[in-house]
C-alpha cells in the first residue's frame, strides 16, 4: 500500500516471490534448451528458444489462471496470489520472446515486412490443418501486452477497480487464443501423442479447478443467503445475519445480501458491516481480520476502518458500509449499502460469560 | 468479486469449457484425417 508512485513497491516477500519465479523460469529454460540440444542435435538454438519460451509461457499462464480458484478452494494458496501480477508480466515477456524469435526465424528472410508477412502468408481460414495459427498468437500477445502494461496500482486507481478487473478478464480470451494457436499450430506439426495429451490435461485441469471453485462459492452463497428477520424488523428492511457468538473476535462472518457479499466484523465489543470486496483487487475482506483497529485484507494488506469503511489517512480507498443492529444475541443487517466511506455507528453488545449469552446494548438495541 | 463480474466470469469459463474441448477434438480429428 503506497500513496506515492513507485514502479514496484518492493518488500521482502515480493523479492522472495520474484526470486523463486525467476529461478523456476531459468531452470525450466536451461533444462528445456539443454535437453533439446541433446535429444535433437539438428535443432538450432533459435528453434529451441522459440519452443522453450513458448512452452514456459503457456505453463506459466496455466499457473497464473489456477491461482485464483486454488485460493478460493484452499486459503493456504493465498500467498501465491500476493504477487501474481509479476507472474503475468513474466508470462508476457516469455510470450514476446517466443513471438520475436518466431517472427525472425519464419518471416524475416523475405522482401516484405515480417509482420506483414505473418498476416498475409496464409489465408486458409476454413482449414483446421492449415489455419494461420500465428495470427492467433499475435492477437493473444497484444492482449497480454495490454494486461502487462496495466498490471500496476497506478492503472488500478486510474481505471477504477471494476473497470480494471473487467479489462484483466481478457486473460481468458488470451488463453483461448493461445490454446487455439497451439492446437492449430504445433499440434498439427508434432505427431507424438504426448503433446495433445499434455495440452488436454492442462486445459481440463484448469477448467475443472474453475468449475469446482465456482460451484463451491455458489453453495456457500446459498448457505449465506439470509431471510428477513423475525423480530419485527422485516418492515424496516433488516435481515437476521447470524448470532454474535458465531463471529470470532477481530474476525468476520461473510453473508450474502441481495447477491452481494457483506463482511460482518466483531471487535472490541462492537459489530460493523462492510462490503466484502476490497477496493484494491476485489480481495475477500471477510477472510481478513482486524489489526490495530483496522480491517486488513488477506490478499495485499489494504486497511479499512470497520465503522466508516475508509482506509486510514493518507490513503483514500472507501468501502460501502451497512447499518447493523444487535438484538437478542443476533446480528441484524440492513442490506441497502450506504455510499462508500459513510460512517455507521457500530452495534455494541455485552458478553455475559456466565450464561454464554450475548445481549444487545446501547446502539441500535431492539427488543426481540 | 462483485456480482456482475462474477456472472461474466462464470459465462466466460462456461464458454471456454464448451468450446476448447470441441476445438481440440476437431483439430486432432483433422490431423488424423490429413
Amino acid at each position: 500500500m503506497s500513496t506515492a508512485y513507485r514502479a514496484v513497491g518492493w518488500n521482502r516477500q515480493k523479492r522472495r516471490y520474484d526470486a523463486v519465479a525467476a529461478a523456476g523460469v531459468g531452470v525450466y529454460l536451461a533444462v528445456f534448451i539443454g535437453g533439446g540440444m541433446l535429444v535433437d542435435p539438428q535443432a538450432t538454438i533459435e528453434t529451441l528458444v522459440i519452443r522453450g519460451c513458448g512452452t514456459a509461457a503457456i505453463l506459466l499462464l496455466h499457473i497464473v489462471l489456477a491461482i485464483g480458484p486454488l485460493c478460493r478452494l484452499d486459503p493456504r494458496f493465498v500467498p501465491l496470489l500476493y504477487n501474481r501480477r509479476h507472474l503475468g508480466v513474466t508470462t508476457f515477456v516469455l510470450a514476446l520472446t517466443h513471438g520475436v524469435f518466431a517472427l525472425v526465424q519464419f518471416h524475416a528472410l523475405g522482401d516484405v515486412n515480417p509482420l506483414v508477412s505473418l498476416l498475409v502468408t496464409s489465408r486458409e481460414y476454413a482449414s483446421l490443418t492449415d489455419f494461420p495459427f500465428q495470427q492467433l498468437g499475435l492477437i493473444a500477445l497484444a492482449i497480454l501486452f495490454v494486461m502487462a502494461a496495466t498490471s500496476h496500482d497506478f492503472w488500478l486507481r486510474a481505471l477504477s477497480a471494476p473497470v480494471w478487473k473487467s479489462l484483466h478478464m481478457l486473460v481468458y480470451v488470451a488463453y483461448a487464443l493461445v490454446i487455439a494457436h497451439i492446437t492449430l499450430g504445433a499440434l498439427q506439426a508434432e505427431r507424438h501423442p504426448v503433446f495433445p495429451f499434455v495440452l488436454c490435461v492442462g486445459v481440463a485441469g484448469l477448467l475443472a479447478l474453475h468449475v469446482q471453485a465456482a460451484s463451491r462459492e455458489r453453495r456457500r452463497d446459498v448457505e449465506r443467503q439470509l431471510q428477513p428477520a423475525r423480530v419485527n424488523l422485516a418492515a424496516s428492511g433488516f435481515v437476521d445475519a447470524c448470532g454474535v457468538d458465531e463471529i470470532a473476535d477481530t474476525r468476520a462472518k461473510t453473508v450474502c445480501l441481495s447477491g452481494e457479499r457483506v463482511a460482518i466484523f466483531r471487535y472490541d465489543g462492537r459489530i460493523s458491516a462492510v462490503s466484502n470486496v476490497c477496493r484494491h483487487q476485489n480481495g475477500p475482506l471477510g477472510e481478513g481480520k482486524i489489526v490495530g483497529g483496522c480491517i486488513v485484507c488477506p490478499w495485499h494488506g489494504y486497511e479499512y476502518e470497520p465503522a466508516s469503511g475508509r482506509a486510514p489517512a493518507p490513503f483514500t480507498e472507501r468501502l460501502p458500509t451497512f447499518s447493523v443492529r444487535v438484538a437478542g444475541g443476533r446480528v441484524l443487517v440492513n442490506p441497502t449499502p450506504h455510499p462508500p466511506g459513510t460512517y455507521v455507528e457500530p452495534a455494541a453488545f455485552v458478553h455475559d460469560a456466565s450464561r454464554t449469552r450475548l445481549r444487545a446494548k446501547r446502539f441500535g438495541e431492539v427488543s426481540p | 468479486m462483485i456480482r456482475p463480474l462474477r456472472r461474466a466470469h462464470a459465462v466466460i469459463v462456461t464458454m471456454l469449457a464448451i468450446l476448447l474441448p470441441l476445438l481440440i477434438a476437431a483439430a486432432l480429428v483433422a490431423r488424423r484425417a490429413e
